[in-house]
């Protein structure tokens, strides 16, 4: 049988195998614009018997890669977090995200009513302690893009906006940065440990459940803190984002 | 109307067909790669060199394709018929692969220009306004290739005994030195983002000299083409000329593959080298 990318929206049937709850979720092709790899994540939230959250990964052709629990109980949250993801607006708040991937302090300027707004989401990703006097300075109302695979972080975010709580976004949200955090810890330690690697031999060793554009999000913040990356990658796409990019 | 026969030396052909589909296939990858780079990493403006080699890859294999209708024909006028509408395959594509080498120079150009300095100046708006009037030309029937007979550009008149016969030829050497100027506005763009990436790090010697065969390719490219345009220059002399510019293929042929080898050495930098250049 050919496989064939889905080109109109799919409802795909999901038995929570905490509850025992069936849920219809809906995948659309958009879903796979900021999934380079071809695979979603999708979260789904229930509420009994308590609070949880599972998470469905779901191929380009339709299918289920693979169903788990991500968290058995929601830890409950006061911070609005879907307010403030409206009121920064998806991009900008996309971009703060890789920001404070970057950086170990910064500050953020601007209007104060976003800059209060990106230090309840740095509460979120539990980084309130890199807010502080910076040389390091992301001026809110004129955010820049990063030059980086910013897509899987795009995809928090927006994955987000399928979860009616903010609670179970705040999970999501802050759980999904944790492990980036914590593959950009591991990959800094294991890079300087060979004079050249290519993106398998790093998958391999990272323990983490990151993937290829995730690594590659990992890769290009590296490339931003001074490693040179695009050079000591033996694969050709950085051989020419050496050379071009 | 004749066209040429095909009277290669089989053994010649074949390798040519066969560099044809190299050069068309690396050139296909290398388009892969860069719509690959820009999609992934965000760089947009990679999606120029993707353009061009897409470009550039599609026209060679189509050509490279005419070549076997050629040999299996055993003449140039490889007539197909799209949408009612007949076309000599082989000339046509010809005629393509050169439009395509100018759009890969001005798309070059153009990437060069951006990635020093971001932006595009006047001067900047005429060498892609050059790139597209050249690109135009080539497509032009004259640049067509392979009619044993020369039609006269003006049918003789009483008025006017002898008329300008040798208006393909005009067109032709135009092409050939329209190749040359752009192919030159490309390298000294590309030359001048290379000193400035020399600049910015002068100790990476194997940037440095991934740049130096990048050049190069791009500079073998013009030496390929400018053959190509000038193929047939010699048929002006009708019946006394050589069978269709074997020369000028060959000449074309051992250019493009070298400019194969450089461009690859450059872009893709294979382990083999680089291990020599940094032990050197």
């Amino acid at each position: 049988m050919s496989q064939q990318a889905i080109i109109k929206p799919l409802t795909i049937r999901i038995k929570c195998p905490v509850c025992g709850e069936q849920t219809d979720i809906s995948i659309s092709p958009e879903d796979f614009q900021n999934a380079l790899s071809g695979v979603v994540r999708v979260p789904i939230q229930h509420d009994r018997p308590v609070p949880h959250l599972i998470i469905v990964d779901v191929d380009k052709y339709g299918f289920i890669r693979g169903a788990y629990v991500y968290r058995r109980t929601i830890q409950p949250t006061q911070i609005p977090v879907g307010e403030i993801i409206d009121a920064l607006g998806l991009e900008r708040a996309t971009y703060i995200l890789y920001y404070f991937l970057r950086y170990d302090k910064l500050k953020i300027t601007g209007k104060k009513e976003l800059v209060d707004k990106a230090r309840l989401l740095s509460y979120v990703l539990d980084e309130a302690e890199k807010i502080a006097e910076s040389s390091n300075i992301i001026n809110i109302d004129k955010i820049r893009k990063p030059k980086a695979t910013i897509q899987p972080l795009r995809q928090i975010l927006l994955q987000s906006l399928r979860l009616k709580t903010n609670s179970a976004k705040a999970e999501w949200i802050g759980g999904e940065y944790k492990k980036l955090k914590e593959g950009l810890r591991e990959l800094e330690e294991i890079f300087e440990t060979r004079p050249s690697w290519t993106l398998d031999m790093l998958l391999k060793l990272l323990e983490g459940s990151i993937n290829r554009d995730e690594l590659r999000l990992l890769l290009d913040i590296m490339e931003d803190k001074g490693y040179k990356v695009s050079k000591r990658i033996r694969d050709a796409e950085y051989k020419i984002k050496g050379l071009f990019g | 109307m004749p066209y040429f026969e095909f009277d290669y030396p089989l053994g010649l052909f074949i390798a040519y067909v066969l560099v044809g589909f190299a050069f068309s296939a690396f050139s296909l990858y290398l388009s892969y790669l860069f719509r690959f780079v820009s999609k992934k990493h965000g760089i947009e403006r990679l999606k120029l060199l993707f353009i061009g080699f897409a470009l550039v890859g599609i026209a060679y294999l189509l050509q490279t394709i005419g070549w076997l209708y050629f040999a299996e024909y055993g003449t140039a006028e490889t007539p197909i018929t799209i949408f009612g509408c007949t076309i000599n395959f082989l000339p046509s594509m010809v005629a393509f692969c050169m439009c395509s080498i100018f759009c890969w120079y001005t798309l070059f150009y153009l990437y060069a220009r951006l990635q020093r300095n971001d932006m595009l100046f006047a001067k900047d708006y005429v060498v892609v306004a050059i790139g597209i009037a050249s690109a135009a030309i080539s497509l032009l029937p004259q640049n067509m290739w392979m009619r044993s007979d020369i039609p006269r550009f003006q049918e003789p008149a009483p008025w006017n005994p002898n008329p300008p016969i040798y208006i393909e030829s005009v067109i032709r050497l135009t092409t050939a030195l329209l190749i040359i100027i752009i192919g030159f506005l490309t390298i000294f763009s590309y030359y001048l983002l290379y000193r400035k990436k020399l600049k910015e790090e002068p100790e990476d010697i194997v940037m440095r000299k991934r740049h130096e065969y990048l050049l190069l390719g791009i500079l073998l490219m013009t030496f390929a083409v400018v053959s190509l345009a000038m193929r047939d220059i010699a048929m002006l002399r009708g019946k006394e000329m050589l069978p269709p510019s074997i020369v000028a293929l060959l000449i074309a042929t051992l250019f493009q593959m070298l400019s194969i080898f450089c461009l690859y050495i450059g872009i893709l930098a294979p382990e083999w080298i680089t291990r020599r250049w940094t032990k050197s």
